[in-house]
């Protein structure tokens, strides 16, 4: 096997080698400097553009549908299952991007839900929704499409903006004329919501006396008002010399018009309207109500455009808001509820801010790193392009006169070498950055806060390619050379030609050989600067710190950074294909990521280079190297003593252990919660009038609100909003919206009076006869302290929904019996499906017709239901022209005290004239209706809700349910039961959540270890770099664990940075013992291929890689790696608090947590693995032999 | 969940009936032109007559001016004349001796004939001045102004006698059983002060009357005559409770207590469990229905403590608390 990694210890031939991008790279960039330097600033001044014009969303996620489809038929449930459902399930099952149907059928109706998955196509799958129920013989069963209903499942408001204050009907005119209009000229700003609107409207409500005094019915009422202010055509007249059309309406233009409009009532006369019914001007409900702290207010949801941003949009909101304050009414006020713009502009300044400050401490590192190596370096006025300077070499010399002005000023300025490379390597990471927006803005990318805190998270990754780059650079130009190693003239020469350019050329190194040969100092091997390596010179372990040239270092760093990026492609790679929920969060942030390293890696080897390739150092520069065998310490006892390198491996395997496997003990949820954030959810009966909901709401938050303030010390509660909406969500099923929710979020100082309160709220509303179920959750969704990413996963993420299926309805019924028993044994609280109707209240009236007693009247049912639909439905007839009041004129439910007594008019012949009451016609009995049929999955379901435990903040699941499919899988089998349990909606987010997180590492772990495997050619560095990616995975879930956060798509997305800065400083760790790894002495005249065939131990000394020319990385260095990872992360994670929006802490913890434990990596366990390897340890002088790659590459070459 | 619970007891109950009903006069007489021509009004009505005037007993309401009648009255006068002409005639022929005691007796009776066409001539016309037959209040169901021409028989207007009001309204076939004469009734409708209300109790009143049989609309005729201090106006629709008769010893909840099942109705009945109670679904059957309540005449026991508040979230078999319960406090 041919061997293409530096590692590997067969050594290339000239033929052979490859052509290592890098290295073309770096030369490239050192032949045309100006260009380089020209192309770096258009790049940039690009990409800064790019960023400018980027549009700022609130999380990477992509769309997802639901769909609602309600279809009509005067069929049974069994029958209309058969012959609408299951049909339309299939079909919609079929539509493009759909993942979910659940139906439920009822008698008469059907209606079915389809979810799609993420990033769905909207329009697409409503046209081939459309072609499907085309498809429908809708003449069959008298089948009638009512309604398709198609909206985001994650909708996400840019701005809540409430008008308080004066009457409802003020609010309400204010807010629909005024406010509206005002918002929706803003630009990204798309789709408006209006909840808690009360406007006024002309009210009828008939009085059933008054009507069955005069033998009129409701259904006359509406017959009388639907031509109200109705045009009606009633042919042309002639006008002068024109024919116009001639319209004929009856206009009323005031209430007093209203009420006095005659009503024809029996025997010819007629009646005022006044006198039937009460005719008055009402605030009428939309049905939603919206209270803020105990006031009632319209609440004017504005939701952002697709592309459109979000702060741009909320900044000129805010402004047309501002501009409406002095237009503002007397009496009214208006409060932003909340702004987006504002959380998401607050947590970019923090990240801003954090970003900045891990970019400077990087560059501080960086000059700690490289000050000592080239201490008192200047740039010397004029020495860049000379002959003395260059020395010898041509090349060195034209690479010289290329370039260098630039430098050559910075020189003339006295500004120090290392100061500019460290410069340069500083501006690295957001050159890359501004690189990326550069290509990826163009291509429709959104920045958003969770991409740019991985960007702020993987600063780590970018600060030590920039370090390994800049060391390189830096320390071959001021003491890595293996002239400075020798110290003799010649070497002193070789290393002068050498600093002329980091990619040298083949010729160079002969030069810098010959000269130094010439002093006879030193000697240089040419097997391993085959193409540009100089060659080591001197005995012993002096020739273990030789450098093998700028050709074989530049290899060296380029192949590292490129094993890096590969690493974190590997993560893009694993999670592409787990699909899902991770991949439609983490693809986005991840190629983001990528693109940004891959711009930073190719920076690092063309900027860097250009930036020190003119230096000329004129002071001599220590030699560490002998402080650095010295200092190898613990990393000698790891690699050499038997007992420390077991407690070393040991320790290696309890964290990868602990990563790899003990991730699932940690709980899991889609998002972070903010624990100082209580929120307190109370549902009240399903049977509740909208009136006695509301009231019963305002009763509950007034008692809620005085007992915490009797509860809880001053202070401690900071913040009370109150805040009920009904019926607000378009997108719940009806059924769903029955029942009222009221929210109290509390916002306290200490966490801990976060559950107190709880607590106390819990057994306070739980006594509450108007109170049928109450949550306690920290706050995920939105407002002070949730994030809009939260959302976006589900607005009730308090509840996660199964569904237990069966063969047949009474099947899943018994099913679901177990598992309630199950569940309830294990201190869950499972309540059944809200929507299904209870049973203490699912009655209904049924009203059975007295068919003998119609027949000998002669009437028929269908001549009275639509009689007893007017009376006591809602129903819109005819128009009024009322300044400030809505056109349609409202005709409210008959007033009747018994249903009875609803006054019905047959054959008037028969009757004379009069009406009659129903309970004459009919029997009105008090009757259980046939349950619906849930179905999902294609088969009988019935849905359940678990409650996730009152009082604990911060929401892991708890035991029971963590220990029961959420760690094993979905489906599986229920504890109590023996039938298939689903998760649905944000359950099934996190069940697939859960299976990916099992999946997702090992696979990126084992496409790590293949990739390196193809790459390199070796496995035992292909095995080295994954199990320091494991042991970085144990890190990052033992800090979570310990600082008691929770697993979820943020805190995994931390992860990747963390394990991919392991990854990284693994590979240094292996290329600096490979480089400390013994060369055999070889006679300068022998030939490379006997030499190459001739290794081993025969002189006591095994065969050192090509790579090892190149000096590795101190340990100064090799720590510093970590340490740029350290500074990175801790800015984020101090950047988090209540403006942060939640997002930063748990992703910054974890990256924490696998940075902290790359010293170990680094100093410890790779030394320990390659004595496990069966190497002798690779840094005692006392014992030869190979470091791990070099090793085994002796074993592949022999 | 939380529940409000009541400890039953038996009590008298006094189930109600509800039915609509029309409030009309006690008796209504109408005044019709007895002639046509044309209609003028005493000066107290103005142009016309309005509905609700009050009228006396014999007082004119309308006064018909018809030229036929007059006619009538100038005809029978000249006749009377002419007959009275020619009975001096046949008595001073008779004096003289030259007319017959036949032709005279003939004379005579013709006279008398001619006065008293006369006479029915002038009452007649006389009978032109509309007179109210009885004492009470107008009222207009078309409105004639003055100089208006009618035609015989026209109604000009009823007078609403004066005395109690009666309610005519009709109950569903099912209740009739429960009805008879001599029954207590509410009425519902819109009080006076208060139009808004619509369920304000504006009149008491008694059953006089059930009609014996079932019209072809499934409905029994019931009359209910006002008492005296009843407000409600004639012609006015309101809503009657008929008081049934009480039942003693009856145990009822409120209605809201009342769960409806597969198999009927039900309640829940609460059986201390611990520091909880435990809802036990009942099966009952139900009676009349009256302020509210509603009676239970099987499933319950005096005694049993039923949940009447919070049905909504209860179970058989599910534990409950009492919300009148003081809530616990912190620390």
């Amino acid at each position: 096997m041919r061997e293409r990694w530096p590692w590997a210890a067969r050594e290339p031939s000239e033929e052979c080698r490859p052509s290592i991008t890098g290295r073309a790279a770096g030369r490239a960039a050192e032949q045309r400097q100006v260009s380089t330097a020209a192309a770096v600033v258009a790049v940039a001044a690009l990409g800064g553009m790019a960023l400018a014009r980027l549009p700022i969303v609130s999380h990477p996620l992509p769309e997802r549908h639901r769909v609602l489809v309600t279809v009509l038929a005067d069929l049974p449930r069994d029958a209309l299952a058969a012959a609408v459902t299951r049909p339309l399930e299939r079909g919609l099952l079929a539509l493009p991007g759909a993942a979910a149907v659940a139906s439920r059928t009822a008698d008469g109706m059907v209606r079915l839900q389809l979810d799609t998955g993420w990033g769905a196509d909207r329009d697409r799958l409503l046209a081939e929704l459309d072609s499907r129920l085309a498809a429908l013989d809708l003449d069959r069963g008298r089948l009638r499409v009512l309604r398709v209903e198609a909206g985001e499942l994650n909708p996400q408001p840019l701005l809540e903006v409430a008008v308080l204050g004066g009457s409802a009907a003020a609010r309400t005119a204010f807010a629909e004329e005024v406010l509206l209009p005002e918002l929706a000229r803003t630009a990204g700003l798309g789709r408006f919501e209006t909840i808690g609107g009360q406007p006024l409207r002309a009210t009828v409500r008939p009085w059933g006396a008054a009507l069955a005094a005069r033998g009129l019915t409701a259904l006359d009422l509406v017959n009388r008002l639907e031509d109200l202010g109705r045009s009606l055509s009633a042919g042309r007249v002639r006008d002068g010399a024109a024919v116009r059309p001639l319209a004929v309406r009856e206009l009323v233009t005031s209430l007093a018009g209203l009420r006095a409009l005659a009503v024809p009532v029996g025997g010819g006369g007629a009646t005022r309207l006044d006198e039937l019914a009460a005719v008055d001007l009402a605030a009428e409900s939309d049905g939603s109500w919206f209270r803020l702290d105990g006031r009632d207010g319209v609440l004017v949801r504005a939701f952002g455009a697709r592309h459109g941003g979000v702060l741009a949009p909320a900044r000129e909101a805010r402004r047309r808001l501002a501009s409406l304050l002095p237009r503002l009414p007397r009496g009214l006020r208006i409060a932003v509820v909340a702004d987006r713009g504002i959380e998401l502009q607050g947590a970019l300044e923090r990240l801003a801010i954090a970003a900045v400050a891990g970019w400077l401490l990087g560059g501080a590192l960086l000059g700690f790193l490289l000050a000592p190596r080239a201490l008192g370096a200047k740039v010397a006025p004029g020495a860049a392009g000379t002959k003395g300077a260059a020395g010898p070499s041509g090349a060195a010399a034209v690479s010289g006169r290329r370039g260098g002005r630039l430098v050559d000023l910075f020189g003339r300025l006295g500004v120090p070498a290392t100061a500019l490379v460290v410069a340069a390597a500083t501006c690295v990471p957001p050159l890359a950055c501004l690189a990326a927006a550069a290509v990826l803005g163009p291509a429709g990318l959104a920045a958003d806060p969770v991409t740019i805190q991985l960007l702020a998270l993987g600063g780590g990754l970018m600060a030590a390619q920039s370090l390994l780059a800049g060391w390189a650079v830096a320390g071959f130009r001021s003491g890595g050379g293996p002239a400075a190693v020798s110290g003799g003239t010649g070497g002193r020469k070789a290393w002068q030609a050498g600093t002329s350019t980091i990619a040298g050329t083949a010729a160079a190194v002969r030069q810098q050989a010959a000269a130094a040969a010439a002093t006879g100092s030193s000697a240089v091997d040419e097997r391993h600067s085959p193409e540009g390596s100089p060659g080591r010179s001197g005995p012993g372990r002096q020739t273990t710190r030789a450098a093998a040239g700028p050709g074989a270092r530049t290899a060296t760093v380029a192949w590292t950074l490129a094993a890096g990026w590969l690493v974190v492609a590997a993560a893009l790679v694993c999670v592409k294909t787990c699909g899902g929920v991770l991949d439609a969060f983490c693809a986005t942030p991840m190629t983001v990521l990528l693109a940004v390293l891959a711009a930073s890696g190719v920076l690092c080897l063309t900027v860097l280079p250009i930036v020190a390739g003119r230096c000329r150092h004129t002071a001599d520069t220590q030699d560490d190297g002998g402080k650095d065998e010295l200092s190898a310490g613990a990393q000698k006892e790891a690699a050499c003593s038997p007992a420390w390198s077991s407690a070393v491996l040991v320790a290696g395997t309890a964290l990868a252990g602990l990563g790899l496997l003990g991730g699932g003990l940690l709980p899991r949820q889609l998002t972070p919660a903010d624990p100082r954030v209580l929120s307190v959810d109370f549902h009240q009966p399903d049977d509740l009038s909208r009136e006695a909901a509301e009231r019963l709401g305002r009763e509950i938050e007034r008692a809620a609100t005085a007992l915490l303030g009797r509860a809880l010390p001053a202070g401690a509660l900071r913040r009370v909003t109150a805040r009920t909406v009904g019926g607000a969500d378009p997108l719940l099923a009806p059924e769903a919206n029955s029942g009222v929710d009221g929210r109290l979020e509390l916002g306290f100082a200490d966490p801990a009076w976060s559950g107190a309160a709880g607590v106390v709220l819990a057994r306070r509303l739980a006594r509450d006869p108007g109170v049928a179920g109450v949550e306690l959750r920290s706050t995920r969704g939105p407002g002070e302290g949730g994030n809009a990413l939260s959302s976006a996963f589900g607005s009730r993420d308090g509840w996660l929904d199964l569904e237990v299926g069966g063969a047949v309805d009474g099947e899943a019924a018994a099913r679901a019996r177990l598992l309630v028993a199950g569940l309830a044994g294990r201190g869950w609280t499972v309540v059944p499906d809200p929507r299904r109707q209870r049973p203490g209240v699912a009655g209904l009236l049924a009203v059975s017709w007295d068919g003998d007693r119609l027949s000998r009247i002669g009437i028929r049912p269908s001549q009275l239901e639509p009689q007893l639909r007017a009376a006591l439905g809602e129903v819109y007839a005819g128009r009024v022209e009322i300044a400030g009041v809505r056109p349609e004129v409202r005709l409210a439910p008959a007033t009747v005290p018994r249903p009875e007594l609803i006054p019905l008019r047959g054959a008037a012949e028969l009757q004379g004239g009069r009406v009659v009451p129903l309970g004459a016609l009919a029997s009105v009995l008090r009757r259980q209706p046939a349950p619906a049929l849930d179905r999902g999955q294609r088969q009988a379901v019935r849905r359940l809700r678990l409650l996730e435990i009152a009082g604990r903040r911060g929401g892991p699941l708890p035991p029971p349910l963590s220990g029961w499919g959420w760690g094993r899988g979905w489906p599986s089998s229920p504890p109590g039961g023996d039938g298939p349990v689903w998760p649905v909606g944000r359950a099934a987010d996190l069940a697939q959540l859960g299976a990916q997180l099992r999946l997702a590492p090992s696979l990126w772990l084992a496409l790590v270890f293949v990739a390196l495997a193809a790459v390199s050619g070796s496995l035992r560095l292909a095995a080295v770099v994954p199990a320091a990616m494991a042991v970085a995975l144990g890190g990052a879930v033992a800090l979570l664990a310990a600082a008691g956060e929770e697993l979820d798509l943020l805190s995994c997305l931390g992860c990747v940075p963390a394990m991919g800065l392991a990854a990284f400083t693994a590979l240094a760790a292996m290329t600096a013992m490979a480089a400390k790894a013994p060369v055999p002495r070889r006679s300068p005249a022998a030939p490379p291929a006997a030499a190459a065939s001739a290794p081993g131990p025969a002189d006591g000394m095994s065969p050192r890689p090509e790579w090892c020319g190149a000096e590795g990385l101190d340990r100064r260095g090799r720590l510093a790696l970590s340490g740029a990872g350290l500074v990175t992360v801790l800015p984020v994670l101090l950047a988090s608090g209540a403006a942060s929006v939640g997002l930063y802490r748990s992703p910054a913890i974890a990256c924490l947590g696998g940075v902290l434990v790359c010293p170990f990596i680094s100093e410890l366990l790779v030394p320990a693995l390659a004595r496990l390897g069966g190497r002798p340890c690779p840094l005692g002088s006392s014992a030869p032999g190979a470091a791990l790659g070099a090793g085994d590459g002796v074993k592949d070459a022999r | 969940m939380a529940v409000t619970s009541e400890v039953l007891h038996r009590a008298t109950f006094v189930p109600e009936l509800a039915c609509y009903g029309t409030v009309t006069p006690a008796a209504t007489v109408a005044i019709a032109a007895p002639a046509g021509g044309i209609v003028t009004y005493p000066r107290r009505f103005g142009p016309r007559l309005a509905t609700g005037e009050q009228v006396a007993l014999g007082e004119v309401v309308a006064e018909i001016h018809s030229e036929a009648s007059l006619a009538s009255v100038e005809q029978a006068r000249i006749d009377a004349e002419d007959t009275q002409i020619e009975l001096a005639r046949c008595r001073k022929g008779d004096e003289l001796g030259i007319e017959s005691k036949q032709n005279l007796a003939r004379c005579e009776h013709e006279a008398r004939m001619a006065q008293a066409r006369l006479v029915e001539a002038r009452r007649a016309a006389a009978r032109l001045q509309v007179r109210s037959p009885a004492a009470g209040r107008l009222v207009v169901t078309r409105e004639l102004p003055a100089g208006s021409e009618v035609v015989a028989g026209a109604l000009l207007a009823e007078v609403a006698a004066a005395g109690p009001l009666r309610v005519v309204a009709f109950a569903a076939a099912a209740d009739r059983a429960l009805l008879r004469p001599g029954l207590a009734a509410t009425l519902l409708g819109r009080a006076a002060e208060h139009p808004e209300a619509q369920q304000a109790a504006v009149g008491k009143g008694r059953v006089v009357e059930v009609a014996p049989v079932v019209d072809a609309a499934g409905t029994v005729r019931l009359v209910i005559e006002l008492a005296p201090a009843a407000a409600p106006g004639a012609g006015e629709g309101v809503e009657v409770r008929i008081a049934l008769p009480a039942r003693p010893d009856a145990i009822t909840v409120p209605e809201a207590a009342v769960a409806v099942a597969g198999d009927g109705d039900a309640v829940y009945v609460l059986e201390p469990a611990g520091e909880w109670l435990r809802a036990r679904r009942r099966a009952v059957c139900l009676g009349g229905r009256g302020g509210g309540r509603i009676e239970v005449t099987a499933g319950l026991a005096q005694a049993d403590r039923v949940a009447v508040a919070g049905v909504a979230g209860l179970g058989d078999g599910g534990l409950a608390v009492e919300a009148a319960a003081p809530p616990e406090t912190p620390r």
